[in-house]
């Protein structure tokens, strides 16, 4: 079992993209994310292709944990191949009834498809890479500078902290309370959907109960141990570059580079 | 009239990489009218075993029977059945959710689908009970009381169902002395006036032995004893070592009085007989010199 | 003579309750801890105990009368990270006192918030799990201990900030015999170190192993001594609603049907000892 509370997400390793600071990974998948848009010939797609199976081959992660990204999303994959290869005008290549499939369309279709499997794929990317407190301790820092404009970056940290804590507990607690309240002859599994909304009143009411009460006596328990909020802070572990860092951001800016170049000037 | 457990076993994730037994070929009867105390250290499948019970766990082998009747079926009949079997949680006051007490004890007999009057009148009864009073508090938010009256509300829930067999998962957890004296007080009563069969999980040996008839002692998923407790006291000191169980305090040092050469009789339950029985081993003991 | 831990002159903490009456929930208490003592306080539910030990870290200030932590006083807000920083406190609820999702981050916890260097934050962490024998689970989830490891893991997040007292309230009212040694056999080692431990309970057999007992009961302080001269009181403590340990009753009843013993038992090996020499 993995000790710690990764939801699944996190895949431990030691890959090249596992041992990258994190905020250089949220900046990259960022930067990504808008470069995708400026691919649009069948050449560009080609340069993102290999970007992204580059990074793929990086990580070291196994292939099912791509596909199973993707499954969750398999339906808007589908519906964007389907909208656009039969509403596009054009050429047509095959008909029945008021159905046409166009050559465009498919063109079309597949480039948007890609476009959205890159996009999922290199974020998963990001989310197997990188466990969720150091996740946090990234989003963090990158955050920090718009503290002055009333960003409350360490708040919003310490939040995702806490939340993430605290989810197998109340997951616990939850099955605790579903037990309760079953043995007194509620039901959880059948009914309507309006009937199943009220019989999550039993489980919701004390599970929120719960969570104020736990959320008053953590609190005390944080000034008892000095927290003051952010300013002063120190942190145990501190993020820091390393030279793996620069050939990643050089990397992403390189292929944002030649993607723009493509798009513009050739 | 009893449940029954036939060669019955629990395995959490079957197939899964985190299968884990946590009960064992388990073959037992509790029978009505009991008083059963069952105590072993966590993790050695007390909750399991009282959870398959009342039906909140089907066995993945074996069979469950309660007053007859093969509570895993799907059936009406199977699920009044269950309801047969009341269960108490451990801090059972975390369950409340109702805008006031009343309500929240008609719950569970509400989802049996009984009728108004019958519902008020259960809640009434109910709350006498636990010597809630009706006008006073019924109307109350349960969320406004205090922490041991909550308890004694999602308590009085339960109680409202008309359990026959009772299973209470360390009712006094979180309670001082006072408090502990209370509600066990309390448990006694319910089995001697409404003959409520009573199944106690503890980690608390005194209490069991002020109170059970019968001791059943689980260790690492198995039971290992299950017998009078006075006899378990006296003569399994071994095992209830091993299963990192300890004998009540009296017992502790009544046997400890005897390795130093006193003759003290060690099958007593309350301090008072053991207070009698020293008197009686010191002054026999004199009168024989 | 050096200065107390913990002093506390005349000191009550009032309330309105919702009549608007004047509630004490602690009156007129004075007492003074040293360094290095292991006390344990003792009341029901509703004693006041509870209350009285939230004013060793300035969770609570004194309505009336004063506290002083290492002369420091409590109601000077200038002060009250200082006096934190001293005084730590280990809480009832195990999962409700940590913060982070990692054993070795929740014990860095309150060196982060002193500001303490990152070097030395790792250094304090290593060693301080390793005082509570948890070193082998610094990278583990919290949800994956078992209670008693979860307060043991609240202590070395105490032991991290290098503070000289730790106070306990109710530590083990919510977990399971082999819990409660894991916590108590831990503190006794630490106050053996030389860490000023105050426990808050109303287990009987955990008060019994202290140097010092003091005794609450409707927010006053009743009894304040060793166990042996608190626990020989048996009628009055049952009164107060609280447990006495079993041989010390056993010794007031044979008393009482004729046979004379000494008014000092309190183990069985002072009952056996009384016993054998009485026959």
């Amino acid at each position: 079992m993995l000790t710690d509370i990764t939801l699944g997400q996190y895949f431990p390793g030691h890959s090249f993209l596992h041992k990258l600071d994190p905020r250089a990974k949220i900046m990259a998948t960022m930067i990504f994310i808008i470069a995708i848009f400026f691919a649009e010939s069948i050449p560009a797609y080609g340069v993102v292709t290999a970007f992204v199976v580059l990074n793929f081959a990086l990580s070291r992660l196994p292939l099912k944990l791509i596909v199973k990204s993707l499954k969750p999303l398999w339906i808007i994959i589908v519906f964007t191949m389907g909208i656009h290869i039969f509403t596009t005008p054009g050429v047509v290549l095959w008909q029945y009834g008021f159905l046409s499939i166009t050559k465009e369309g498919v063109y079309q279709g597949s480039l948007m498809t890609a476009r959205l499997v890159y996009l999922i794929v290199f974020s998963s990317l990001l989310t197997y890479t990188t466990s969720p407190i150091v996740l946090t301790d990234g989003i963090e820092h990158l955050l920090n500078p718009f503290r002055r404009i009333g960003v409350p970056a360490h708040e919003l940290a310490m939040m995702m902290t806490i939340a993430l804590r605290f989810i197998p507990t109340l997951l616990e607690e939850t099955d605790r309370i579903m037990k309760a309240q079953t043995a007194r002859g509620a039901n959880f599994t059948s009914g309507s959907i309006l009937q199943r909304g009220k019989n999550m009143i039993p489980l919701l009411v004390p599970l929120f109960v719960s969570a104020f009460r736990r959320a008053d006596e953590l609190a005390t328990a944080m000034e008892a141990r000095c927290y003051r909020g952010g300013a002063g802070r120190t942190r145990m572990n501190e993020l820091s570059y390393t030279y793996r860092d620069g050939i990643a951001m050089a990397a992403i800016v390189l292929v944002t580079g030649i993607l723009i170049w493509m798009r513009w000037f050739v | 009239m009893s449940i029954q457990l036939e060669n019955v076993s629990y395995t959490y994730g079957v197939g899964t990489p985190f299968e884990k037994t946590a009960l064992r070929n388990v073959t037992m009867e509790i029978s009505s009218g009991d008083f059963v105390g069952i105590i072993g250290h966590t993790g050695s499948g007390k909750s399991t075993l009282v959870q398959l019970l009342n039906g909140l766990l089907q066995p993945t082998m074996g069979q469950v029977t309660v007053n007859g009747m093969d509570i895993s079926q799907k059936s009406k009949a199977a699920m009044d059945m269950r309801h047969k079997v009341g269960m108490v949680f451990q801090y059972p006051e975390y369950q409340l959710f109702e805008e006031t007490v009343a309500k929240d004890i008609a719950f569970g007999p509400r989802n049996m689908g009984l009728a108004e009057e019958e519902i008020e009148q259960r809640v009434k009864e109910a709350m006498e009970f636990v010597h809630l009073d009706y006008e006073e508090y019924g109307n109350r938010s349960p969320f406004r009381l205090s922490g041991g009256q909550m308890r004694r509300v999602a308590i009085a829930g339960v109680i409202a169902i008309h359990p026959e067999y009772l299973i209470l998962d360390e009712p006094s957890a979180g309670l001082d002395p006072v408090g502990r004296e209370d509600i066990f007080a309390e448990v006694k009563r319910w089995h001697e006036e409404k003959n409520i069969t009573v199944i106690l999980v503890s980690h608390n040996m005194e209490d069991i032995s002020h109170l059970a008839n019968r001791l059943i002692v689980l260790d690492h998923s198995e039971i290992i004893l299950d017998g009078e407790p006075l006899e378990i006291f006296a003569k399994q000191q071994d095992l209830l070592h091993r299963a990192g169980v300890s004998v009540p305090p009296v017992t502790e040092v009544l046997q400890y009085l005897q390795k130093r050469g006193l003759p003290v009789e060690d099958r007593v339950r309350t301090v008072e007989e053991a207070a009698a029985s020293i008197y009686a081993g010191v002054r026999g003991n004199t009168h024989a010199h | 003579m050096s200065i107390p831990m913990i002093k506390l002159d005349h000191m009550s903490h009032s309330y309105t309750d919702e009549e608007g009456k004047k509630v004490y929930a602690v009156q007129d208490v004075s007492l003074s801890i040293q360094a290095g003592e292991f006390v344990a306080i003792i009341g029901t539910n509703g004693s006041g105990k509870s209350t009285l030990a939230k004013h060793f870290n300035v969770l609570l200030v004194p309505t009336e009368g004063t506290c002083e932590v290492c002369g420091m006083r409590t109601d000077d807000p200038d002060l009250t990270w200082d006096i934190r920083q001293k005084v730590g406190m280990v809480f009832q609820n195990p999962d409700n006192q940590i913060v982070a999702a990692i054993v070795e981050e929740d014990v860095a916890f309150g060196p982060e918030n002193l500001g303490v260097p990152s070097e030395e934050i790792k250094k304090r962490v290593k060693a301080a799990l390793e005082r509570v024998n948890m070193t082998q689970y610094a990278h583990h989830g919290p949800h994956l201990l078992s209670g008693g490891q979860k307060q043991r893991i609240a202590i070395a997040g105490i032991l991290a900030m290098q503070s000289q007292c730790i106070v306990l309230d109710e530590p083990t009212a919510m977990l399971d015999p082999m819990g409660r040694k894991e916590v108590m056999d831990t503190i006794h080692q630490l106050n053996t170190e030389g860490i000023t431990v105050i426990l808050i309970t109303h287990f009987m057999e955990e008060a019994v192993t202290a140097d010092r007992v003091i005794v609450i009961n409707k927010g006053r302080l009743q009894m304040d001594g060793k166990p042996h001269d608190i626990f020989t009181h048996v009628r009055e403590l049952k009164k107060m609603g609280l447990d006495v340990p079993v041989s010390a009753e056993l010794a007031l009843r044979l008393r009482e049907k004729g046979i004379s013993l000494p008014d000092t038992i309190i183990t069985k090996k002072e009952l056996g000892d009384a016993l054998c020499q009485y026959s």
